[in-house]
């Protein structure tokens, strides 16, 4: 074996597993195994080794697995989860060389040209070993690796790996490979097995022509195998140099512009490499660390993405602006989350936003005025529920889902507001506390720190409730009511019920517009 | 009773997940609020109308029925029923509009209103309704055109404008509107609750309805879900506060009610005439052919004899009855001249008449039946005739015909209306409630299966599902459980009720298109027609009637005919397979219970098997009459009466009441109750929904027994085997029927052992047993069966000889009839010679010949399998001109076929995968080297009672009876037979999952040796971990 010639395969036996483990970590039985989270039928996708034990095995329909080993615990397939693992691997794999194609979730190949300088089995046997073990300790991944002179041997050692193999004299162990090993198809391996054959031997020991003609041009590729005559040229995943910097400061730093300084010429340097790679940054993480062993960390979305230094300055000095340390900072992380610059013809097509960074940059500084969740574009929740509403980040595609789809209701005459608008309420927020005087179970004097007179006239109640299936279920009533005294106005009051604090307390919720009352009837 | 407020607008849950609560419910509900009436409007049928009736009778709520048409532009018409033309008119409409739909799609159109307004009464409805819908749109000339329209097909009169207060916004803005129109065009305001719910708590179940309807959940439904919990029944006294700005729309509730008069006893039902011959009335024909065909079926006319159809037949003729005679007849001649087997069942067997007709097979003067229990002086409902068919085309060809002389709208199947029930119900709450899927499944799979209730209770199967109590879910899932069980989900179709009338049977109810390609389907089911005195004949499939017939036709073809009506009732061989409980396969007889039963009960004569039918039921079980009745069978207890004038009644069932009629006999002898008595107690005996009726017919019972001064003791008993019955009482003469039945089969297996055999497995799936366990009880009894051959199978399992069966090419999965077909055409016009022969002109597609191939079907044109598979994957490109040639290069190829012949584990796998059975060994078999301990089945019959010892096998039965106080009951078969393993409730809790679901099972307990019967009593149980295919299993049913 030369030493620039090989090629290795990485195999997370058990992905979906390893995966749904990292997102419950808690879970670390020895009997595991995950569903698809959409299954109805709950088959099990893979299972552990210690379950696999006990009569479990992958397909297995989740009830019968569980009357096989009791202390089976079942977790869902996460996608989250799968990214997240897959995004640990293609970290680590990058580290193993410049050249990795990823084949599948649980499938790498890596080009090993300029790899070690070490010859032999021996060698690369004690380097798959090593790099396994620096995967499982660094990482928490286990894994197997098959080193060898073509991809494909490679794969096929990887499968057969405990957990390296090597494979020197390739055409005796291709011949004991078996087809799910050499990831033969459902179809083809079910006539093969119909044939009696269960390793590429086997399949061999035909006559060619005749096998090819009854199998089809699938098979042909099983002798290409077997001739180790399958060429493969990697395709290079995403990576180069990390887009990453961090830096030790020599005194801790109390102030934000020695850190403003750091900043900016560690964004220099990633955006250059940015420019490099044909890159732009849509997302920012920011990680210092304390000098009372604390750390702050904090991500930042880049609303257009952007390679321009200044731009992305701006977006962590908005931040750090009003920001105030516990302690001093005796270090820097700064980590770019780059994308592939989007492509777009502004003269037909202009981005809403003129400069969507300025804008991202206004909301920075809005949010560390107010508050992190008191930002953004209020959208109608689709309840019931009085002023009930979600904040949704003001550049994403969800607001104007949102605020272009119009609920149609199931019934009643709520369904005719298209119709009977009424008149403009305008709402305190917060409600003003009240307290209410009843005569003949209707209103008959407001009382409140803004409001109050008696009640000259009212409608109501109108009743509205919702969630009782969950463990906090309202219920309120809503009164429209035309206050007499130097209050004089038409306002909305409402009486929580049940469930929204504070429960059994009346709220004035708001008043309607004096431009139409009173010359209108309530028409309530 | 009278009030100031009526309700006119009510959703009922038989709206079909547009109404949350039952009728019954909301009449109680309105009788506890003081409403004198209701009337039903349920969307687009009258469904829960006749509950709706039956509730009402028993509160004084007085009923008034309606329905909410659905027009064709998507508005929502509610109409109420003045009269019964109204009535017709409205199930005229109804069938029209569902027959013209898809299956739930009933669109009416504006145009035809006015051909079916007369005797209705429009409202505009709610905001569904035509007039709402145009004001939401903001022109209001719109909602007066509405207006204008119903004005015009239904009569100014006859509209009202709807108001309705649900404390929404708007609610008097659009009031005002209303009123406006009301004003404009002189109509009446009329206030109703537009309920879909009888009481605020049952808004859940609506907003659950709400998410099946729209298929989402909660969390997602929004607004779409009702915005409060108003939409339920008020007192008269709320609806005056609410309307209090127009009074009148409350009090035209009242005046419109005593305008609405209707009732269904005014349905003008009448069973067809049947057309008699010129100077013949029905009855005088009637007495014609039945004394026609008593000739025929009794040799000597004997004084008895005639004074029982001389009774009878003048009962027929004093009730009416006469026609519906002679229908049935007619359609058992129908049956008859069509080569159709029939059989009539049920307590037509109690009857002369229909003995002598051919309705029946069973002589009931010879077997000294209860004619009283067919027909009485009291009865006011029609007798029930039910009539026994072969499943399948034979019986479809039959109720297509009683459509095609009925027809148009004169016969339908009646409806079965499928309520919420266990784990499906929950599977329903879980999904609204957005519970995941994986959740839901093993709520399922914890659930109780079989008829045996639950034994976790709801709240901890939630729990094991994933759902602890600490769920914020958790409550209102509990909550929705109770609250939703038992309503009406969806109609489907009885499996064999058809229901018939003079005239037009869409006049009396409201038809609609079934599912099923061909049938038409009545709203309302079995229970509702009877109780409306709608007459039903059952037409009922039966597999073994099929079977029976087959079996009958091969035997003729093979010329050694069998004549059903004079196969010996005394035959030694046939009872003995019976003692030995050899009955898998034989009709009723061959359940696990049964097969305990038969050694202990050693049938000796045909009424042996009419008991052995009756006495493993849960009436019976409950009323712990089994073992009384065996014990005194085996001379191990005297034979006692409660009373000595119960000896001439019971004397045949050893003093042991096991049959309806003898409770019928019972009721008449000790409490002295008359024939209309006698026929309330059948009603209340036969009526399994009212337990109430029960009580009230058995506190009758309990007051005439003391006025006759019979001890408490006895009053208790009798008391208590009522009770019993009622559950699931078993009359002596559907015993007998069945008996009959289950008699032909077990002498057919004896006989026509292989004509019996190919018919079974040509009618699977039915019975116990699958067809894997079919073929090993067939060569157990020393028959041989022949696997699937292309050269020598035809479509179904043929007999070969007396002793063998060939299995049919409709074993193999793969294959399809049209094909299957074509190649017998084409063997029949000439045999393949060759592989290649077949391959060409067979016609099947690669995986068909592959299926073929590894089943082994190909015998005689390869090898072996694996060289047929070698062979049918060779390309074969054929013309004219290389025909030849392609011979030759297949010759050669199969010469060479480089793959080695399957192994028998192999051939077990392929056989399994291609045909579900196999004719070769046992899975067992092969598993038994790793059971070196373990005693196979026929070993276990000779094992000592009491030893200790472990069997094992593949399940192929799980039962769990309701009335085994929790245990189950299994059957594991293996190479040498089949073992009967009992487990205890405990170790079954421990080990529900793995009972359920584990295919192969290894189990060790004790053994119990009684009366020759073998039960292992369950210890220990494990998986028997094994990758050899199964056959399904007969589970909890």
């Amino acid at each position: 074996m030369s030493a620039n010639q090989h090629y290795a395969a990485l195999i997370v036996p058990r992905f979906r597993l390893q995966a749904a483990l990292l997102e419950a970590p808690a879970e670390k039985s020895q009997f595991v195994a995950v569903v698809e989270g959409g299954s109805t039928r709950g088959v099990l996708l893979e299972v552990s080794a210690g379950a696999e034990a006990q009569g479990v095995s992958a397909g297995m329909v989740a009830t019968q697995a569980m009357a096989r080993c009791a202390q089976l615990v079942v977790l869902l397939a996460s996608e989250v989860a799968e990214a997240k693992l897959g995004r640990r691997l293609l970290q680590f794999v990058e580290t193993l060389s410049p050249r990795v194609e990823k084949q599948a979730n649980d499938l790498w190949m890596i080009d090993l040209r300029g790899v070690g300088t070490g010859v032999g089995v021996e060698y690369w046997t004690k380097w798959g070993e090593e790099t396994l073990l620096r995967l499982r300790v660094n990482e928490g991944i286990e894994a197997k690796l098959g080193v060898a002179l073509r991809p494909g041997l490679a794969l096929c050692a990887a499968r057969r790996a405990q957990p390296v193999r090597v494979v020197e004299a390739a055409e005796a162990f291709v011949e004991e490979l078996r087809f799910e090993e050499l990831g033969v198809s459902g179809l083809l391996c079910r006539q093969l097995h119909d044939w009696g054959l269960s390793t590429l031997g086997d399949l061999l020991r035909l006559p060619r022509q005749a096998a090819l003609e009854r199998l089809g041009p699938e098979a042909g590729i099983l002798w290409e195998i077997a001739r180790d005559s399958r060429e493969s040229v990697l395709r290079v995943e995403t990576f180069s140099e990390p887009l990453e910097l961090a830096v030790d400061f020599e005194h801790p730093v109390e102030t934000v512009a020695p850190i403003l300084f750091t900043l900016n010429r560690m964004l220099e340097q990633l955006c250059s490499r940015m420019r490099l790679l044909h890159r732009v940054a849509a997302g920012l993480l920011l990680r210092f660390t304390l000098d009372n062993g604390g750390t702050y960390e904090r991500r930042f979305t880049v609303p257009a993405p952007s390679r321009e230094e200044a731009v992305l300055l701006r977006i962590l000095e908005t931040h750090l602006e009003t920001l105030q340390f516990e302690a001093s900072l005796t270090g820097a992380i700064l980590k770019i989350e780059a994308t592939t610059p989007a492509s777009q013809q502004l003269a037909l097509f202009e981005n809403p936003l003129r400069d969507p960074n300025r804008f991202g940059e206004t909301l920075a500084r809005l949010r560390a005025l107010v508050g992190e969740d008191r930002v953004g574009v209020p959208v109608a929740s689709n309840t019931y529920r009085s002023d009930v509403f979600v904040l949704a980040d003001p550049t994403s595609e969800f607001v104007a889902r949102e605020t272009s789809s119009v609920e149609e209701p199931s019934g009643g005459v709520s369904s005719l507001n298209g119709v009977l608008l009424g008149l403009p309420l305008r709402r305190f927020r917060p409600a003003l506390a009240a307290q209410v005087q009843l005569q003949a179970h209707q209103p008959a004097y407001v009382a409140s720190g803004v409001v109050s007179g008696p009640v000259v006239e009212s409608r109501g109640p109108f009743r509205l409730s919702g969630d009782w299936w969950d463990s906090h279920p309202w219920h309120s009533e809503q009164w429209d009511v035309l206050l007499g005294g130097s209050a004089r106005g038409l306002y909305r009051l409402c009486l929580n019920v049940t469930g929204v604090a504070p429960a059994g307390a009346w709220l004035v919720e708001g008043c309607y517009d004096a431009a139409v009352w009173p010359s209108k009837r309530l028409r309530r | 009773m009278s009030s100031d407020y009526v309700e006119l607008h009510v959703r009922s849950a038989f709206s079909f997940l547009r109404g949350a609560s039952h009728p019954s419910a909301l009449v109680e509900q309105a009788a506890h609020l003081g409403l004198s009436a209701l009337a039903l409007t349920d969307r687009n049928g009258v469904y829960g109308i006749p509950r709706l009736h039956k509730a009402a009778a028993d509160t004084g709520v007085r009923p008034i029925t309606g329905t909410e048409l659905t027009l064709a532009d998507g508005s929502v018409l509610p109409v109420l029923v003045r009269s019964e033309t109204g009535y017709r008119n409205l199930c005229h409409l109804l069938t029209r509009a569902h027959l013209r739909g898809s299956k739930g799609n009933a669109p009416v159109f504006w145009e035809e209103l006015p051909e079916f307004a007369e005797g209705l009464v429009a409202l505009t409805g709610d905001h569904e309704g035509p007039v709402q819908r145009a004001l939401q749109t903001g022109q209001s000339h719109l909602a007066l055109e509405a207006v204008q329209r119903l004005e015009t097909a239904f009569g100014p009169e006859n509209v009202y404008i709807e108001l309705q207060r649900h404390l929404h916004r708007g609610e008097a803005f659009l009031h005002g509107r209303l009123l406006e129109l009301a004003t404009e065009r002189g109509l009446s305001p009329l206030a109703t609750g537009g309920v879909s719910i009888a009481r605020r708590e049952d808004r859940e179940v609506l907003d659950v309805f709400t998410c099946m309807r729209i298929h989402t959940h909660l969390d997602a439904a929004g607004k779409a879900l009702s915005s409060n919990n108003e939409c339920h029944l008020r007192p008269p006294a709320q609806m005056q506060r609410l309307f209090a700005h127009c009074p009148q729309a409350v009090s035209n509730t009242v005046r419109l009610a005593e305008s609405l008069p209707f009732t269904l006893k005014d349905l003008g039902y009448g069973f067809p005439e049947y057309p008699v011959p010129p100077g013949e009335t029905m009855a005088s024909f009637l007495r014609t052919v039945t004394m026609a065909g008593a000739r025929a079926r009794y040799s000597h006319l004997g004084r008895k004899v005639m004074a029982q159809l001389e009774r009878e037949l003048s009962l027929i003729s004093q009730l009416g009855f006469s026609g519906y005679f002679l229908i049935v007849w007619d359609l058992v001649n129908f049956c008859t001249s069509h080569n159709i087997l029939v059989q009539g069942r049920g307590s037509a067997a109690n009857s002369a008449v229909c003995y002598s007709l051919g309705i029946t097979a069973c002589d009931p003067i010879a077997c000294e039946l209860l004619f009283e229990r067919f027909l009485s002086e009291g009865r006011t409902s029609w007798p029930d005739i039910d009539l026994d068919l072969p499943s399948g085309p034979r019986r479809e060809a039959v109720i297509q015909e009683v459509y095609r002389r009925y027809s148009p709208e004169g016969a339908a199947m009646t409806a079965n209306v499928i309520t919420f029930r266990g784990r499906g119900a929950m599977r329903e709450i879980g999904k609204a409630l957005n519970f995941s899927p994986a959740v839901l499944g093993r709520f399922s799979a914890l659930f109780a299966s079989g008829d045996f209730p639950n034994t976790l209770a709801v709240r901890e199967q939630l729990e094991k599902a994933g759902v602890s109590a600490s769920h914020p879910r958790a409550p209102a899932a509990l909550r929705l459980y109770e609250s939703l069980r038992k309503l009406p989900r969806h109609l489907g179709q009885h499996s064999g009720g058809m229901i018939l009338s003079r005239g037009r049977l869409s006049s009396i109810v409201p038809l609609e298109r079934a599912s099923m390609e061909g049938r038409v389907v009545a709203q309302w089911d079995k229970y509702d027609c009877e109780e409306l005195g709608i007459i039903k004949v059952d037409l009922l499939g039966l597999g073994m009637m099929a079977v029976l017939q087959d079996t009958l036709e091969l035997c003729a073809d093979r010329q050694r005919p069998v004549d059903l009506a004079v196969i010996p009732k005394d035959d030694a061989a046939t009872y003995a397979l019976m003692q030995n409980a050899d009955t898998v396969g034989v009709f009723q007889i061959e359940s696990r219970a049964q097969m305990a039963t038969l050694p202990r009960m050693k049938p000796r004569c045909f009424y042996d098997v009419v008991v052995e039918v009756a006495i493993i039921r849960p009436g019976p079980i409950q009323g712990d009459m089994v073992h009384p009745y065996l014990a005194r069978r085996a001379g191990k207890e005297p034979v006692t009466y409660l009373h000595p004038d119960l000896e001439p009644i019971l004397k045949r069932t050893l003093g042991v009441a096991l049959f309806q009629e003898q409770l019928l006999r019972i009721a008449m002898v000790i409490a002295g109750f008359t024939a209309p008595e006698a026929e309330e107690l059948r009603r209340a005996l036969s009526d399994m929904r009212s337990k109430e009726r029960m009580e009230r017919v058995a506190d009758r019972l309990r007051l005439r027994m003391r006025e006759r001064n019979h001890g408490e003791e006895l009053i208790e008993k009798i008391l208590q085997s009522m009770r019993s019955f009622a559950l699931y009482g078993f009359p002596e003469s559907h015993a007998i029927s069945f008996a009959l039945i289950a008699y032909a089969s077990a002498w057919m297996k004896v006989h026509r052992a292989a004509e019996f055999y190919a018919s079974l497995l040509n009618n699977q799936p039915m019975g116990f047993y699958s067809s894997a366990t079919l073929i090993r009880d067939a060569r157990g009894r020393g028959l041989r069966v022949l696997p699937v051959a292309v050269l020598h199978s035809q479509w179904r399992c043929t007999v070969v000889d007396d002793g063998t069966v060939r299995l049919g090419l409709c074993m193999i999965r793969e294959l399809s009839v049209a094909h299957g077909e074509a190649l017998l055409r084409q063997r029949e016009a000439q045999p393949f010679a060759t592989m290649a022969d077949f391959q060409r002109r067979a016609g099947l597609n690669r995986d068909e010949l592959r299926a073929l191939a590894r089943a082994g079907a190909l015998q005689g044109l390869a090898a072996h399998r694996r060289e047929a598979l070698w062979q049918v994957q060779e390309p074969v490109e054929v013309d004219l001109f290389s025909l030849a040639a392609a011979r030759d290069v297949q010759a050669a190829a199969s010469a060479g076929c480089p793959l080695t012949p399957m192994t028998t584990e192999e051939r077990l796998e392929a056989d399994f995968s291609t045909t579900r059975v196999t004719v070769g060994p046992h899975p067992m078999q092969f598993l038994r080297t790793q059971l070196p301990n373990a005693w196979t089945a026929a070993e276990l019959r000779q094992a000592a009672h009491d030893s200790y010892l472990e069997t094992a096998g593949m399940v192929i039965c799980r039962q769990r009876p309701g009335t085994a106080k929790g245990f189950v009951f299994l059957s594991l078969e293996d190479e040498s037979g089949i073992s009967n393993i009992i487990v205890s409730p405990g170790l079954y809790e421990r080990h529900r999952l793995l009972i359920a679901a584990e295919a192969f099972l290894r189990i060790e307990g004790v053994v119990q040796q009684n009366e020759g019967v073998t039960h292992l009593r369950a210890q220990g149980i494990r998986a028997l971990p094994s990758t050899l295919p199964a056959t399904a299993s007969h589970d909890f049913h």
